[in-house]
Order: structure tokens, then C-alpha cells, then sequence
């Protein structure tokens, strides 16, 4: 660059100038050994394990409470007239939420060109199809009688009748399908490559097995390239809309209900927000542990968390911004229903709920800011941890403090949740963190593809045009 | 597999599967290509491990077609969607919800716009697959370990020996700036499978057919069995049905006889109240049918307003509040223009006028020719039936009233 500093801004400041997309003196090959050593080595850490033991105990912990409530019934769960959405719906819209991040870190930051996506795209994606996973398994268990729950798709059966695609809940199903499996492509196609690279690295008859039928007979030639290029510009528009579709489907859920606090147009746009911003969070707070533990610091550099941090920033503050407009339409409807509704979520029963939402979402994230703040390793953590908490309260006061006041007085009630209805939500983090660690384990973290593409040994003549005098 | 095995030393005799040249940088790479391009080689293939920027034209590459076949089908996704929801809930089993058209567009956006999404990802994912002809797991490359870096840090040309200039590749690749240059050691192993592959194939294909035919079987062919039930849901109950045994009682009957002094809902009403076919006064009507044209109970201010009640409820949504035959369900079958709709009758045409009290109570508990349903049981008692019938007299009178149904002294003037 020849253009001279801007007066009063620090050169790392300076917009015309791109932070460094990974730790200046990475090589091609460095990329490779760090990335790649991970899966490569020899000796599982012990804490790995430690981590894995205590995850699959919550896994079976899971599988326990499910087990429980086929033999029992929802009864077991605090789902009671009238609130006959309890915790289940609450986690599924908590973890279909936090996997909103992954794609939308992979597409739509692509196709903008967020070049700093990079380094962090391969483990949000994985974060994607894990948290989507942990989400499928709330409504398949809440339908009661589990057996039953191809009644959700279009399939032929005895009846002779088809579902319903008036109802929102069908839409669900079609949204979080098309959701897992194009996340799901997308990540495992991104993954082709760099499966390649771990083939050929191995020395393991076992492992280059392993990883020789996951990447398909991936050469990376020119054509492979090309074609995969494609494919992947391609997914990504395609993701980019699927993305934004699938919280607003979720979303009309409740949208297209009549209930007060439900019935609000403003519901898509909002729970978007509150998806990416809960996605964004969970990132943080799963990347800041891995990049220390693995070290990954060279590739998913302090510059990579702040512009997470700031679009936590953004978001968190979109959905203070929800909050207040809610209350506000509230009140400008003029809708008696609709204000109680309101005023009942804020300062009624459930007061506490709302205003642990509005401190964790609106309040904390405040603090980024400052960019001291969104560079601190400590304040982010605790930041993300909150908004992930507070995210969990937000679905909780949405779902709750509507359905517990319905239009008959006489059945208004308080909701109590059930022994299994914790140890159920608490065994849901086993099966996403059993699936991240061994992702973590056998799988490339980053990108090594995309990120080779960043270093200077990545770029044709170094940056200094396309120079060839052959063109 | 192709992967995991490691070059046999006897395929010697085989001609080369190509030629392989390493390149150490991506300028290098690009430069090469460049000239192998305009030296006019048109079978081989550039290899890099990232994407790089420029190889496309460097290497002569066509883009792909891959995005008209995403286009395509991401086209039938949405075709489909569209199908598949007319079909389902407009055709097959008609839902109505809420009086809602069978079929409108906007409903079915969500789904058909997932479809259209899932269907092209699916064109995107597995078009690039097919098109790159992968799953390709055993490539003579594979065999070569010089190869392996090149999905790491390194650069290769590999020319195909179907290539033309084929022969001249190897000394042309060392001149443009390759590091090495190697011979591609050919496949090993036989082009064509052994014929135990295809017996045991052919074997397993044939097991898993017979669980299909079995299925497809039991769908023609009819079992005295009951069917098995997986999961019993609510069809046994630990209940007794009607007209059962049970040993628990002395006299062995399910059905038990109602205990001693249990008096009847209807046990009390005069019977004066329930008849319509015999009353003071009675008249016979065109069906040849007797009936009563009195009411057997005084007709009072609070029996019509408890018949006006009644007759707003299950009334007036066909019969009409003012009793035309004009309600909202009449009104709702003209819009549709259902077929063989029966309108419900005019109170207040000539022939409705002509009804007797009786006739009117009669419609009420046994329906009317099949074509309006008895609401019995919606009215349950004697009493509600009477004072629907009586609010029904003061609607026709207050529809066909004269000036000489006023009373004395309130007749109007004549105006000259
Ligand atoms: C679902 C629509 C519907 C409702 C509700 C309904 N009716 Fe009717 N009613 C009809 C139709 C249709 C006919 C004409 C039947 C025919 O012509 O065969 C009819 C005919 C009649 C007749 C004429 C009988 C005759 O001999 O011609 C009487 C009286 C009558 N209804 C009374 C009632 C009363 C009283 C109620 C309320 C308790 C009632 N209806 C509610 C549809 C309705």
C-alpha cells in the first residue's frame, strides 16, 4: 500500500487495511501440520478424554430420560393445561437457534466476501449440524407417542390422509429438513479437500482407508477444482436465503397463532436476530477453549474473535431493539389482550425470566463496544456464556408467559419444570458436545483449503497482479 | 481398494498411466500451464491443493455446467412442492380449514420454497460429484508417494497418454520448469471384476428382493390373523364392552342394571309435553301425517325469549336470524356453488306458513327428510323444543304482519 495513514487512526485501524487473516510467516505447510497434526496424533490428549467421559455420561443421561419417557409418557415432563409447550419446544428453538451460526459464517459472510470466514467456517459448520441435531430430537420426543412420528412427514399410511400445509408445524419439518441436509452437504463438501490432505498424510492402513472413502478419490486437479468452486458458490446462495428462511419458519410457529405475545409480525426478522446472535455466541464460547487447547492460535487469530464479538455486538442489540418494539406495538395496538400479554411478561409471574433475558441479550454484549473489551479472551467468554443463557430464558419467556395466561382465567397457571425435563435439556449438551469432540478428534478444524488461500504463498505473484505473458 | 494398497512391483510390463510433474509454487504451476496450454497439449490436468486464482484460464478450463443443472432442478423442487401440496390437500383429502379455498399459493410458499432449495442443493452436491466422476476411489496416483503432498503444499501437471503429444510430455514438463518429472505406474490390479463378485452380487440381489415381494405380497392377499399390532396403543383396554361376560358379578353380565331408585331424566315429563301428534286440536297434512297445532304449554314472554336464545344458536346459521333461509351457511354454499346444495327452508313462504305447531317440533326431533339433521339432542328437553317452535310462529307473524295485527286505537290513519 502507498496511500499515506489517516491522521489520528492506528495503522491496524485503518479500513483500507485488512487485518491479517492468519499469524504473519504462515506457510502452506504449516497450515497443513497444524490443522492436520490434530486428527494425526498419536496420543489422545487425557483431558479429551476427560471431556468425552463426561459428555457421553450426559449422552446417556439422554438417552435414559427418553427411554423413560417412551415408557411412560409426556406426563413425566412439567407440560401441563396450559402450557402445553414446555420445555421441548423452548430447547428445539434454543438449538436450532445456535445453528444458525454455522451457515451463515460459511454463506452468507461468503458470498460478501468476508474473507476472515476462514479460519472459523469448517468448525461453525460442524457446530451447525450438531446443534441442528440436538434440536430434531425436542419435537420428534414431544409428539407423545414416538412410534407415530412419520405422521410428520407426507407419507402414505393407513389412514389414507395426508398432513396438513396450512400449519406452520408442517412447514417446520420441511425447513429443519432442508436445513440439516443442505448444512450438512455443505459442510461435508467443504470437507472433500481437505479429507484429500489427511489420505495422503496418513501412515495408517486404517486411517487412509478411513479418510481415502471420505474424500471420494479428491485429486485436486484443476477441473476437480473448478467444478468444486462452483458447487460451493452455489450452496451458498442457496444456503444464504435457506438460512434466513428456517428461524423465520420457526418463528411462525408462533407468529401464525393467535395467541397475544405470539400473533406479532415481528417475529421473523426477530427470532433471525436472536439466532445468529445465539450462534455467534456458542461459536465463541466453543472456539476460544479449542484454539487454546489445539493450538490453532496462528489460523484463528484475536482479529477473528472481535469481528465475532462485534457481530454479537450487532445482533444482540437487534434483539433489544425487538424487545422494545414488541412493547411498543404492544401498546400502540390499542389491543387490551396484547398489552396484558406484555406487561404480564415483564412484570408479571415471570418476571424473572424476562428480566434475566433482557440483562444477559440486551445489557451484556453492551460492553463490546469497547474494543479492549472485544479483544479480551475473559470478557468474551463470560459475554458469550451469558448471551447463550440468556437466549435459552428468551425462548423460555416467549413460550411460557403466553401460553400460562390463556383467554380462560380459570385456567391460567405456573408452569413447574420436571426433574426430566432439566436432566433431558442437560443430556441434550452430551450429544452435541459427544459429536464435537470426536469432530474435533478425527476431523480437520479449519479449512486448510480456503486458508492456504490466504497466506501470500497461496496468492499467484504475490499480490502483484495477474503478471504472465502468456494472457 | 485402490487407497489403502501400495504400488505391486509387477505391473512393469504395463504402459505408464500418465506422466506426473511436481511444481514447488503456485507461480511456477500457473506460468507451466500457461505453456502447455499454448504448446497445444489438450489431455491433462493441473493439480493444486487450494483453489487457485487464475488456473481456470491458465489451463484452458470450460466452466461447468453445473449451475443449469441446479437451475433445473431446483425448478422441479418447486414444480413438485406445488404438486405434491394440490394433491395432498386439495385432491386426495380435501382439508377444509376455516372455509379457506383447497388450494391457494401463498400457503404453500414455505414448503415449496424449502423443496426448491433442497432439490437444488442435492443438483449442487452431487452434480459436482458426478461431474468430477467421483466416487473415484482408486486412481494410479494414489499408488505414487510423490503425489501426496500435492494436496498439501505442492504443485503437479499430469499428462494423460491419450494425449496426442502424449510422447513428448515428459521432456516438455522438465523444460517449462518442473522439479521432477515421473512416470504414472499403471493400475495393477484387473479392469474386470472376478466372477465370484458378480455370483455373490447377483446372490445378495436376489435375497434382498424377497422381503419386496413379501411386502408387495401381503398387500394383494387377504389373512384370516388379526393384524399384529407393534404397538398396542389404546386398542386393548383393561374395560369390559357392551354385551360382554364378566365372572366378577354373580349373574356373569358386563353390563350392569341401574341401581335401585335411579330415576329417569325423561321419567317426569308429562307426556302431554313429548306428544305432537295428538293435542286439542289437530289437523291432517298433505303427507296424510296428524299432527297438533296447539302448543301444550302457555306460551309466554320467557319461552319466547329462551326459543329466541335457542333458534340464534342452531337455527339462524341456515334457517337466517329473520328466519328467509338466508343464513351463513346458505350464503357460504351459494359463494362455492356447491353441487346438490338443499337450501334450507323460508319460514315464511306460503307453504312454511302452513305448518303446524306440531309439524315444527316434529322437524326439531326427527329432521327433515334426510336433508336437515334432527337436533334432538341439541335441544335436549320438551320445553326448549316448544319455545323454538313458538319463536318461530312470532318470527313468521312478525314477517307477515297486517295493520290489523295492531292493536285497537293504534291502526294507522288513512292518509288522503
Ligand atoms: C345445517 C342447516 C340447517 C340447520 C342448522 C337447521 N335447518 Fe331446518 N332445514 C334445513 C334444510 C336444508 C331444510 C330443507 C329440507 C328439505 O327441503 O328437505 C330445512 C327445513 C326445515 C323445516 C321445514 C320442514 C318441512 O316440513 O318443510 C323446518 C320447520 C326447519 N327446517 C326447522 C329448523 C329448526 C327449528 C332448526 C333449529 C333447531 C333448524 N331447522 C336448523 C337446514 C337446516
Amino acid at each position: 500500500m502507498t496511500d499515506t495513514a489517516i491522521k489520528g487512526v492506528p495503522a491496524e485501524d485503518d479500513p483500507r487495511h485488512r487485518v491479517p487473516l492468519a499469524k504473519p510467516g504462515t506457510t502452506l505447510t504449516s497450515i497443513t501440520d497444524i490443522v492436520a497434526g490434530i486428527p494425526e496424533r498419536r496420543a489422545t490428549p487425557k483431558a479429551w478424554y476427560v471431556a468425552f467421559a463426561i459428555a457421553l455420561t450426559l449422552l446417556g443421561t439422554l438417552g435414559a430420560m427418553i427411554a423413560y419417557l417412551l415408557f411412560t409418557g409426556v406426563g413425566v415432563w412439567g407440560n401441563n393445561n396450559p402450557v402445553f409447550w414446555g420445555w421441548p419446544i423452548v430447547n428445539f428453538v434454543f438449538w436450532v437457534g445456535i445453528g444458525h451460526a454455522g451457515t451463515l459464517i460459511s454463506a452468507i459472510l461468503f458470498l460478501t466476501r468476508q474473507n476472515w470466514r476462514t479460519g472459523v467456517n469448517r468448525f461453525a459448520e460442524a457446530m451447525t449440524i450438531f446443534a441442528v441435531a440436538c434440536a430434531a430430537i425436542f419435537p420428534g420426543i414431544h409428539i407423545g407417542r414416538v412410534w407415530l412420528a412419520f405422521y410428520l412427514f407426507p407419507l402414505p399410511n393407513q389412514m389414507q390422509m395426508w398432513p396438513n400445509f396450512r400449519s406452520p408445524l408442517l412447514w417446520d419439518v420441511f425447513a429443519v429438513g432442508t436445513y440439516a441436509t443442505v448444512s450438512l452437504l455443505f459442510w461435508y463438501m467443504g470437507m472433500v479437500p481437505d479429507l484429500a490432505t489427511l489420505r495422503d498424510r496418513s501412515v495408517h492402513k486404517v486411517r487412509r482407508f478411513a479418510y481415502g472413502l471420505l474424500s471420494l478419490g479428491w485429486t485436486g486437479s484443476g477441473r476437480e477444482w473448478s467444478r468444486f468452486e462452483k458447487a460451493y458458490l452455489i450452496l451458498a446462495g442457496l444456503a444464504t436465503p435457506l438460512v434466513l428462511s428456517v428461524h423465520s419458519v420457526v418463528s411462525f410457529d408462533f407468529a401464525v397463532s393467535q395467541l397475544p405475545g405470539w400473533h406479532t409480525t415481528i417475529f421473523p426478522p426477530y427470532f433471525v436476530a436472536g439466532a445468529v446472535f445465539s450462534g455467534f455466541a456458542m461459536v465463541v464460547s466453543l472456539m476460544v477453549p479449542a484454539r487454546q487447547f489445539f493450538g490453532l492460535k496462528d489460523l484463528i487469530t484475536i482479529n477473528h474473535l472481535e469481528v465475532m464479538n462485534k457481530i454479537i455486538l450487532v445482533t444482540g442489540t437487534m434483539v433489544g431493539y425487538a424487545y422494545a418494539m414488541e412493547f411498543f406495538i404492544a401498546w400502540y395496538s390499542g389491543n387490551p389482550y396484547e398489552r396484558f400479554a406484555f406487561v404480564n411478561r415483564a412484570f408479571g409471574p415471570y418476571y424473572w425470566a424476562y428480566w434475566t433475558m433482557v440483562s444477559c441479550n440486551v445489557i451484556s454484549p453492551q460492553i463490546f463496544w469497547f474494543k479492549k473489551a472485544r479483544r479480551s479472551i475473559p470478557i468474551m467468554m463470560v459475554v458469550a456464556v451469558f448471551v447463550n443463557i440468556g437466549m435459552w430464558f428468551e425462548r423460555f419467556v416467549i413460550t411460557v408467559t403466553s401460553l400460562s395466561r390463556d383467554f380462560l382465567p380459570s385456567s391460567w397457571g405456573y408452569f413447574r419444570p420436571t426433574a426430566i425435563d432439566m436432566l433431558t435439556f442437560a443430556g441434550s449438551f452430551g450429544l452435541f458436545f459427544t459429536l464435537f469432540l470426536l469432530f474435533c478428534r478425527f476431523l480437520p478444524m479449519v479449512a486448510m483449503a480456503e486458508v492456504r488461500t490466504m497466506v501470500p504463498e497461496g496468492k499467484p505473484s504475490h499480490g502483484h497482479g495477474h503478471g504472465g505473458s502468456h494472457e | 481398494m485402490g487407497t489403502v494398497m501400495e504400488a505391486p512391483m509387477s505391473n512393469q510390463d504395463k504402459a505408464p498411466a500418465g506422466v506426473l510433474a511436481l511444481f514447488d509454487d503456485v507461480d511456477s504451476l500457473l506460468d507451466a500451464c500457461r505453456r502447455m496450454r499454448d504448446a497445444g497439449y489438450t489431455r491433462w490436468e493441473a493439480h493444486a491443493p487450494f483453489p487457485v486464482h487464475g488456473l481456470d484460464k491458465a489451463a484452458g478450463i470450460k466452466p461447468t455446467v453445473l449451475p443449469w443443472i441446479v437451475l433445473v432442478c431446483g425448478l422441479t423442487g418447486t414444480g413438485c412442492a406445488m404438486l405434491m401440496q394440490w394433491w395432498m390437500n386439495a385432491h386426495d383429502y380435501k382439508y377444509l380449514i376455516s372455509g379457506k379455498p383447497f388450494f391457494s399459493v401463498p400457503a404453500n410458499v414455505p414448503v415449496a420454497f424449502e423443496m426448491t432449495i433442497l432439490f437444488a442443493s442435492f443438483a449442487a452436491f452431487f452434480g459436482m460429484l458426478a461431474l468430477n466422476r467421483f466416487p473415484r476411489w482408486s486412481n494410479p496416483l494414489f499408488r505414487m508417494p510423490e503425489f501426496r503432498r500435492v494436496t498439501a503444499d505442492r504443485f503437479a501437471i499430469v499428462v494423460d497418454p491419450a494425449d496426442p503429444k502424449f510422447h513428448a510430455g515428459a521432456a516438455f514438463l522438465g523444460e517449462i520448469g518442473a522439479k521432477q518429472v515421473l512416470p504414472v505406474p499403471a493400475d495393477p490390479s484387473p479392469a474386470k471384476f472376478p466372477v465370484w463378485v458378480h455370483m455373490v452380487g447377483s446372490l445378495v440381489t436376489m435375497a434382498a428382493l424377497i422381503p419386496v415381494a413379501l411386502i408387495i405380497r401381503a398387500h394383494y392377499v387377504t389373512s384370516p390373523n388379526p393384524p399384529i399390532h407393534v404397538v398396542p396403543d389404546m386398542d386393548f383396554q383393561w374395560k369390559d364392552k357392551a354385551q360382554t361376560s364378566n365372572p366378577t358379578f354373580a349373574d356373569g353380565r358386563a353390563m350392569r342394571k341401574a341401581v335401585a331408585g335411579t330415576v329417569s331424566v325423561d321419567a317426569d315429563v308429562d307426556p302431554n309435553l313429548l306428544s305432537y301428534q295428538s293435542g286439542k286440536s289437530t289437523m291432517v297434512d298433505a303427507t296424510g301425517t296428524t299432527y297438533r297445532t296447539d302448543f301444550p304449554l302457555p306460551v309466554t314472554k320467557e319461552l319466547l325469549a329462551l326459543g329466541e336464545m335457542k333458534f340464534g344458536v342452531y337455527c339462524a346459521p341456515c334457517h337466517g336470524g329473520s328466519g328467509y333461509g338466508d343464513g351463513p351457511v346458505h350464503q357460504r354454499a351459494m359463494a362455492l356453488e356447491t353441487a346438490g346444495w338443499i337450501p334450507p327452508v323460508n319460514f315464511h313462504a306460503e307453504t312454511s306458513l302452513a305448518l303446524s305447531t306440531g309439524r315444527l317440533y316434529d322437524s326439531i326431533v326427527n329432521g327433515v327428510r334426510g336433508n336437515m339433521q334432527s337436533y334432538a339432542s341439541q335441544l335436549p328437553t320438551a320445553e326448549e323444543r316448544w319455545a323454538v317452535v313458538a319463536f318461530i310462529r312470532a318470527l313468521q307473524r312478525s314477517q307477515n304482519a297486517s295493520t290489523s295485527d295492531l292493536p285497537q286505537g293504534m291502526q294507522p290513519k288513512e292518509i288522503k
